[in-house]
């Protein structure tokens, strides 16, 4: 038994104990599937599941809150997938949870919702913004998350390339569609915008070109001339 | 930062004396708590030494398989 060195407070002697797992199921709060977890909490808990990978079988259930089913971690993903960092940081331990056929399609189906919504959190925000392709992508948008959520999703899948390239089809298609009827819209909107300008001008040459025809007629060519140069410019 | 630049020293005695004054001196300070102490650390913007001293302090938890806390009163 380790000393009690200088932490107790009565000089018992005697010391209270117990592993990290236990530790970590009160830092993190009994049911991390409820409560928002705090940057620091998500970042041990990925390096608490790397390092206990091997150990949760052999620890009488010990590991739980280290390893949930999936169920439970897809409600812990779903609660955080506003925060870049924290979700960052839990999606690697998905790859030390017990994950069976049920299990793998749930999984995917919510990282290809995620993608989605991480997506569509920037482009209609940018594009009013008239922003450059290139910073759409950039690490401080939310879609940082999102290369993490494909190696993800291809590690889910495994060897099944043809689900795997039917759910990546399926997510570009979702974003793709809106995106383009987003530009089609645009170019809609400025091409209008350009025909009634267009239309404005004209009316205005014409009622020039009869202005400077009644000057002619009055003989009054100074006038004649400077609308003329107007119109010509 | 200070810390990073201890914790990614290329002398291993400062590497290591780093690490003992993060997982003995720190630690205790944060009553043994290491999500205390990474929260001091600020994690989101300094990422990078955040992951550092988390390595450090998984493999100090391990190392101590049992993970010591502070000592509960007696009942005298």
């Amino acid at each position: 038994m380790l000393p009690c060195a200088d932490r107790c407070r009565c000089r018992c002697g005697r010391i209270s104990k117990r592993n990290v797992a236990q530790a970590f199921r009160e830092w993190v709060s009994t049911n991390a599937s409820e409560i928002e977890l705090k940057p620091e909490q998500a970042l041990l808990w990925r390096y608490l599941a790397t390092v206990f990978a091997d150990d949760r079988n052999d620890a009488d259930g010990q590991f739980d809150v280290l390893f949930p089913d999936v169920p439970t971690f897809n409600d812990v993903l779903r609660l955080h997938a506003e925060n870049d960092f924290v979700l960052r940081q839990l999606l690697p331990i998905a790859a030390f949870l017990d994950i069976d056929e049920a299990g793998r399609r749930q999984m995917s189906a919510l990282l290809c919702e995620l993608v989605r919504c991480r997506c569509f959190s920037w482009p209609i925000k940018t594009l009013a913004d008239s922003l450059e392709p290139a910073q759409l992508m950039s690490p401080n948008t939310p879609a940082a998350a999102v290369s993490d959520m494909a190696l993800l999703l291809e590690k889910l899948q495994g060897s099944d390339i043809t689900e795997l390239t039917r759910l990546v089809l399926a997510v570009i298609d979702s974003i793709q569609t809106p995106l383009k009827q987003l530009h089609t819209d645009e170019a809609k909107q400025r091409f209008q915008a350009i025909q009634a300008r267009l239309q404005e001008i004209m009316e205005q040459v014409h009622e020039l070109n009869i202005t400077k025809a009644e000057c002619v007629q009055r003989e009054d060519f100074k006038t004649a001339k400077r609308i003329k140069a107007v119109c010509t410019n | 930062m200070l810390l990073h630049s201890g914790l990614t020293d290329r002398v291993r005695a400062v590497r290591d004396v780093c690490v003992k004054m993060l997982c003995d001196s720190w630690l205790k300070s944060c009553d043994m708590n290491p999500i205390q102490l990474l929260y001091y650390l600020n994690v989101e913007d300094n990422e990078a030494t955040a992951v550092l001293a988390t390595e450090e302090l998984v493999r100090f938890m391990r190392a101590s398989n049992l993970y010591e806390q502070r000592c509960l009163p007696c009942a005298e």
